[in-house]
């Protein structure tokens, strides 16, 4: 079959000249009608027939021309015109099918570059007709498929086929131009009652370039069609009664996926198909009969012979989709492949159970929801205040201030919409869903050690290791994020060193720039969610930098610094709107410190090693992790040492710095010990892959000593300190209580007397929301009208006015006043509460307590007007103002004319208010009464504004911080908040930047290089 | 590749043997900046808040009035608030003001005429100014400084109740000033053995007179431990004597805090006084080992007087009784557990009548703190004599003390003294002029201020009010 051949042809006609079979008789079809062809032909093959089909359009229509001709040969040998054949390959394949008493008979292809790489070795193919190849690209010939073996389908590149079976079947189907024609040949070869086999030891070179010689990429399209066409010819009716709805789900997922990609032709395309193949409906039906009637196998048969599952859609799962040369269709020829090994299999079976122990544990808090507990914050009653939060730029919790809510409570907000406001769904996908992100990136970071079973072993540390566990029992989403974004880091800056295992391919810049991009991009979609997650960076560069030099293999270090740095810059420029908060205000370091002061806490060296970091105290069992963890240490050689030196000084830098910071020796505040963890916890699943990578390399290689004895002792370990882990499996919610504070707190309703403030004491990791340091290990924090929401979660980077609170509950506690209440009414606080323990009783025991200094409590109690809430929980103390002002309140004229400064409030209080103003976000409406002035208890910006009846009123600044509007005749009021535009372009910069991060990852993703 | 080996296992087990030292290191988190624990009522710079227990209506034992003396360089206002033991209903606010160097008195009985018992929270904006009670009942007269916190613990070492035989009465004042009600226990330790009151609500902003004789009846000696089990409380002991031995009305706040040294300057032993020493131990499980030091102008110093007190007890000294004590005549005595466990102490002074002295009764709590500054009213109640004593805790410094007289005259320097480690002065209160005068303390280092006067029909002691820094006495040397 030739077409405009290049120059190759000529290599072609002289592997076929040659060739040893003697009855061997040449024939060119040339569909292109070239002039020129017939004279190269028999100028190599004097004797060669060449037919003119120009005629004919496509590859199938072509070659049935030999069906016209008088040739009266028992095989048919179908040649591409790139193929250049060994000499025996057609004796082979012709002896083959007589032997085997095969239909059909294909040969080994190899590049035709390099014939030691190999090409194809026959395909299998789903129900759906799309074909899977055997071998992985570039696969090199070490003679593993040398075996003669049944397929699904030869491609037509080279085939030997029975003339008769040809002719029988009627050749070629003529509407199926290229693409798919070698499928639907075989399966009506199949159909007939023929086998169709390799014979390995006929090789033959295949350059296989369709697209750069039609000049058309068509690919797609053609495939799509001819697919559908195959299926609906040679199908039995119950089958397609089956296969043609999930055929339609197929289509219908991958036009999500390309609608959410921009990938519009995609659509065209794949939808294109159903209504092609409908204006050849009756052609079909013909070609159903006549299958019929040649039909000599049952359709069972057939289909055994079939791949099972859908070969596009586990070529998605396991990310080969682009990768390979022929997109989509051809990237799940890995799957079959993989699944006939064992260790693949055991890896599936593995990462399943993972999942379902994940899962399992989870049981509980999947079924009947996750408390508002710690940093698991409740969320609206409507998932468009997710997005109107996001929007607003002004953050209401303590003082208010403005800026940017993390753009992932958006997303949320936007997901919580997708799935028809389910948002308690998508608030446990919040929590849980991390967990599996981590477990995908532990799988990742040890893929380049090439060893299956060091994956696996990875994984499963991955849960045995007590962090994440401990973070989801004592409320810590941000350590939570951060083990699942740690593997993504040390991924990312291993990969950046390029030292063994991993690949030294291209330039050096072009690494440094890959791997900063990839880095960048996994901190800032983790600071989507968790800003506080970006400390796991340093922790990790440290450590692998100290690995380096402490293992004599600093190579790369540069490299590694360099991509960190960039990381970094990456990272910063896709959470624009946070670093133009930080530039605005002026930066503060609460942003990260979670409400952590640096004072000295009870962590102890045991615990931190353990990761005993939450209420679920995992026990002396997790000790026995050290085994296996320094067996690649002891063991190891090469990468492999090199890689443990490095991940166990990671573990190192992690630990060292949570001690440092419980001992009080770092003098500022760093996040919660579960995100410091994090990298250690991370860097002890490396060590556990790469123990098993160090006794496949290293062990078995070693005399026997005893290095063999730490095998079995590193495995008996390893399920030692699982132990704790299945343990946990039990309450089936880690540990974690059934309840919040929400139903433990006596609040009022601010409906009823006007919006008020809830100032929040405690430990930070008590703290419905992120806190603000105080003094010790106290942290503090105030949330308007009773229980936070996600919105408040995080410390603004501006603080407004909320030093006010931090030096007015100071002057309590110092003894300055006995009338707090009036200072805490001036800023609109009519209830504290005192957190000791992170859950109500009896879901948290006293032994879990942060008491609350005597100092602080005295200071509290000693108040003139502050009463104490009697008969709430014992795990917190409430005390309600008695002398609270609105945050909205309307009072007489120069209702502060003897106060200059907050605390003159102390001798001269103000005089009696009503709370107007009802409602939340950047609108809050209400009538307001006629002569009075509206104080607005919140940190003053010119972006806030009272309308009148819609007359813009005009304010001053009142009781030394606040703001006061005066209301005039009365009327209706708008109290209403103009975000800069500056805030809002910085949004849709953010979220233009990640959506175009989302479809061209997800465009490489499904179309490869093309995308 | 084996010495790299030894390298990184080195390096891992050296950086896990360090941190297993940091482990041990002391990590007392970053504490709060709160206020010096102290029975001693202080005045801070920018006011204060001073809280007055209070005393009867006017048919009571002790009619009470709210002095309120301005030492300060410039007039002060103040808002008093009255409150009754009746109902809340009674709470009555009034504002005061007080020229400097002048002192103002209101009276409760005038604000809140019917109940029998009334206190008051005085907020004082502004430095300088005192705040006491000055009461008046029919077996004498008494000051005594209002208290500047409230606490959830108090100590009353002591008291009596032979009401029928000596005529002695013991009242105990409860003020809750706060919107809370407070819960209270008080434990009693009498000579006629152990007793306890539970349950006792102390409703919000009221006083609660506990009557000690109905509940101890008979006790020559009673001393009380009050627990608030929920709240903060200021409480207030008044004792009354009624008897040919012994007339006089005795007020004296309570201990809010146990402390392990005690400081009571004006002690003295003269025909016809007796002076008791009260040490209560309120620990519920610790042995008190306490040693009564005696600081006096004599050459040899004297060994101390050993005491055991047991826990939730009381022990008493009598000082005529004391042989080694009989050759001096005014000194200070130091309580000093060695234990360090906390205790309480107060002296109550009984000069029987028919003798050259004033008669009449006094009571005082001791100073748990030093200071380099103080302030004193002296001589409200009456006009008479009286003794200003200052101690110098140190045992190594010398303090050079300055004292000078605010009054409405103006603000005067009277005198300095140089005082020596362990040393005491006394100072005739007739140096400083009027009896309306407020004496400014000042030292180089901390000193202890207390006065005793006597006037022409009645007695009264205090300790002073600090003005400035505190000094604990263990941190003296």
């Amino acid at each position: 079959m030739a077409n405009q051949p290049g120059e190759w042809f000529d290599q072609t006609l002289e592997s076929l000249a040659t060739q040893s079979y003697a009855r061997l008789e040449v024939m060119v079809i040339d569909s292109a009608g070239d002039p020129s062809t017939a004279g190269r032909v028999r100028s190599v093959v004097p004797n060669a027939t060449v037919l003119d089909a120009s005629d004919t359009v496509g590859f199938g229509a072509a070659a049935n021309a030999v069906l016209d001709t008088e040739a009266e040969s028992a095989f048919l040998l179908v040649c591409h015109d790139d193929i250049a054949l060994e000499r025996d390959a057609v004796r082979i394949m012709v002896s083959e099918s007589l032997r085997s008493n095969s239909g059909i008979v294909g040969p080994k292809f190899v590049e035709w570059d390099r014939p030691d790489r190999l090409q194809h070795v026959g395909l299998r193919v789903d129900r759906f007709g799309v074909p899977a190849d055997v071998v992985d690209p570039a696969e090199l010939d070490q003679e593993q498929y040398d075996y003669v073996s049944d397929f699904s389908a030869i491609p037509t590149a080279c085939m030997l086929v029975r003339a008769d079976l040809f002719r029988q079947i009627g050749g070629f189907d003529p509407e199926i131009t290229f693409r798919g024609d070698d499928v639907d040949l075989c399966w009506r070869a199949q159909l007939a009652g023929a086998r169709v086999m390799v014979a390995p030891d006929a090789v033959a070179r295949h350059i296989e370039n369709l697209i750069s010689r039609t000049q058309v990429d068509d690919v797609r399209r053609t495939r799509a069609r001819h697919q559908l066409r195959t299926v609906l010819t040679t199908s039995s009716l119950p089958s397609l009664v089956l296969t043609i709805p999930l055929h339609a789900a197929l289509v219908v997922g991958e036009t999500v996926v390309a609608v959410a990609t921009g990938s519009f032709r995609h659509v065209g395309d794949v939808l294109g198909a159903y209504v092609w193949n409908l204006r050849r409906s009756s052609e079909i039906l013909r070609r159903r009969r006549q299958s019929h009637d040649d039909r000599k196998s049952r359709f069972r048969e057939v289909k055994q012979s079939q791949e099972r599952g859908s070969v596009r859609i586990s070529a998605f799962i396991r990310g080969q989709i682009g990768r390979n040369r022929g997109g989509i269709g051809a990237a799940g020829r890995g799957l079959a492949n993989s699944m006939r090994s064992g260790t693949s299999r055991m890896a599936w079976l593995v990462l399943s159970l993972i999942v379902a122990f994940i899962l399992f544990g989870s049981r509980s808090l999947i079924s009947n929801g996750i408390p508002a507990i710690g940093d698991f914050s409740a969320f609206p009653a409507d998932s468009g205040d997710l997005i109107s939060q996001w929007w607003n730029g002004w953050r209401a919790r303590d003082l208010g201030s403005p800026g940017a809510v993390p753009s992932g409570v958006a997303l949320l907000g936007a997901f919580s919409w997708l799935s028809g406001g389910s948002l308690g769904l998508v608030r446990t996908g919040w929590i849980i869903a991390p967990l599996f992100v981590g477990l995908l990136g532990s799988w990742r970071m040890l893929s380049p050690t090439g060893s299956r079973r060091a994956q696996i072993a990875g994984a499963l540390a991955y849960v045995i290791v007590p962090l994440p566990w401990a973070s989801l029992a004592s409320g810590s989403l941000s350590g939570i994020y951060a083990y699942a974004l740690a593997p993504w880091v040390l991924a990312a800056l291993l990969k950046s060193q390029s030292a063994p295992p991993h690949p030294n391919v291209g330039s050096s810049a072009a690494r440094v720039r890959q791997t900063s991009l990839a880095l960048g991009l996994a901190v800032a979609v983790a600071m989507l969610f968790e800003p506080t997650t970006v400390v796991v960076v340093p922790i990790i560069a440290v450590g692998l930098v100290i690995g380096g030099l402490v293992s004599a293999h600093p190579a790369g270090t540069w490299r590694l610094l360099l991509t960190t740095a960039l990381g970094g810059v990456t990272a910063m420029v896709l959470s624009l709107p946070l670093v133009l908060d930080l530039l605005a205000a002026a930066p503060t370091w609460d942003v990260l410190a979670d409400g952590h002061t640096g004072s000295a806490t009870s962590l102890r060296l045991d615990d931190i090693v353990r990761f005993g970091v939450g209420p679920n105290d995992p026990g002396p069992l997790v000790w026995f992790m050290a085994v296996p963890m320094v067996l690649p240490l002891l063991v190891g050689r090469s990468w492999r040492f090199e890689m443990a030196a490095k991940a166990i000084m990671v573990c190192l830098s992690g630990w060292g710095l949570t001690l440092l910071v419980a001992v009080g020796a770092i003098p500022f505040g760093l996040p919660d010990p579960a995100v410091l963890l994090a990298a250690p916890a991370v860097a002890l699943v490396a060590l556990a892959g790469l123990a098993v990578a160090s006794v496949e390399h290293d062990l078995r290689m070693a005399g026997f000593g005893w290095r063999q004895l730490l095998l079995p002792l590193a495995v008996a370990s390893a399920a030692i300190s699982s132990i704790p882990a299945v343990g946990l499996l039990q309450s089936g919610r880690w540990d974690l209580g059934n309840s919040g504070f929400e139903h433990s707190l006596p609040l009022a309703s601010p409906a009823t007397d006007g919006s008020y403030r809830v100032l929040w004491v405690g430990a930070p990791e008590f703290l419905p929301v992120s806190g603000r340091p105080l003094v010790g290990s106290m942290a503090w924090t105030a949330t308007l009208d009773g229980i936070p929401t996600l919105a408040d979660r995080f410390v603004p980077a501006d603080d407004g006015s909320s030093v006010l609170i931090r030096s007015t509950v100071l002057r309590a506690v110092e003894g300055q006043t006995s009338r707090l209440g009036r200072d805490l009414g001036g800023l609109g606080i009519r209830y504290v509460v005192m957190v000791e323990r992170l859950q109500p009783s009896p879901f948290s025991s006293a032994d879990d307590a942060v008491a609350i200094p005597p100092a602080l409590v005295n200071g509290f109690s000693s108040q003139l007007d502050l009463e104490r809430v009697e008969g709430t929980n014992s795990s917190i103390r409430v005390f309600e103002n008695t002398e609270w002002t609105s945050v909205r309140a309307a009072l007489a004229p120069g209702f502060d004319d003897e106060v200059t400064a907050l605390f003159d409030l102390e001798t001269a209080k103000l005089p009696g208010s009503t709370g107007v103003l009802a409602g939340s976000g950047e609108s809050i409406h209400g009538p307001i009464p006629a002569g009075t002035e509206v104080l607005v208890s919140q940190s003053p910006d010119p972006g806030w504004s009272l309308e009148v009846d819609g007359q813009k009123t005009s304010h001053r600044e009142a009781i030394g911080w606040a703001t006061a509007y005066t209301a005039g005749g009365g009327g209706t009021g708008d109290l209403v908040y103009s975000t800069p535009l500056w805030r809002q372009l910085a949004l849709l910069l953010q979220v233009v930047m990640f959506a175009g991060i989302a479809v061209v990852s997800l465009r490489r993703l499904l179309l490869g290089g093309r995308g | 590749m084996r010495t790299i080996r030894f390298v990184v296992v080195f390096a891992v087990v050296g950086a896990l043997l360090a941190a297993a030292s940091l482990d041990q290191a002391d990590r007392t988190p970053e504490g709060f900046p709160a206020p010096v624990e102290s029975a001693v009522a202080v005045i801070s710079a920018g006011g204060a808040t001073w809280f007055c227990p209070g005393g009867s209506g006017s048919t009571g034992p002790a009619r009470v009035g709210i002095e309120l003396a301005n030492a300060g360089t410039t007039d002060a206002a103040a808002v008093l608030t009255a409150m009754g033991s009746e109902t809340e209903t009674d709470i009555i606010e009034s504002r005061v003001s007080v020229r400097s160097g002048s002192r103002t008195v209101v009276s409760l009985q005038t604000l809140i005429p019917d109940d029998p018992w009334a206190g008051a929270v005085v907020e004082v904006s502004g430095s300088g100014v005192v705040v006491s009670q000055i009461f008046d009942g029919p077996t004498g007269t008494d000051r005594a400084v209002c208290l500047s916190r409230t606490a959830d613990s108090w100590v009353v070492p002591a008291g009596a109740t032979r009401v029928e035989s000596d005529g002695e009465r013991m009242v105990i004042l409860l003020l809750n000033p706060f919107p809370d009600d407070a819960v209270v226990e008080v434990a009693f330790d009498a000579d006629v053995g152990l007793d306890s009151l539970s349950g006792v609500v102390a409703p919000a902003h009221r006083v609660t007179a506990i009557d000690v004789t109905n509940e101890v009846t008979v006790a020559s000696n009673v001393s009380a431990i009050i627990d608030v089990l929920s709240g903060r409380l200021a409480v207030q002991r008044i004792q009354t004597y009624d008897s040919e031995l012994a007339r006089g009305l005795s007020v004296d706040t309570a201990t809010p805090i146990g402390s392990p040294v005690w400081y009571l300057p004006t002690v003295r032993r003269a025909d016809g006084r007796t002076d008791v020493l009260s040490v209560t131990n309120p620990s519920l499980d610790e042995i008190a080992q306490v040693d009564i030091e005696i600081i006096s102008e004599a050459e040899v110093p004297l060994d101390p007087i050993e005491l055991t007190v047991h826990p939730r007890r009381t022990i008493r000294v009598s000082i005529p009784d004391e042989s080694r004590l009989v050759d001096l005549e005014s000194f200070t005595l130091v309580a000093r557990s060695l234990s360090a466990t906390p205790v309480a102490v107060s002296l109550d002074s009984i000069v029987a009548p028919g003798g050259e002295n004033v008669a009449g009764t006094a009571a005082g709590s001791g100073a748990d703190i030093a200071s380099t500054s103080w302030m004193l009213p002296i001589g409200a109640t009456d006009a008479g004599s009286g003794e200003l004593v200052v101690v110098n805790p140190s045992v190594v410094a010398v303090a050079r003390v300055s004292f000078r007289v605010i009054d409405t005259e103006g603000r005067r320097d009277i005198s300095t003294v140089e005082l020596g480690p362990s040393r005491r002065v006394s100072i005739p209160t007739v140096e400083f002029g009027g009896t309306q005068a407020v004496v400014e303390v000042v030292s180089t280092s901390p000193v202890v201020v207390g006065s005793e006067s006597a006037g022409l029909t009645s007695r009264s002691m205090s300790i002073g009010v600090r003005t400035g820094p505190p000094t604990m006495f263990l941190d003296l040397r």
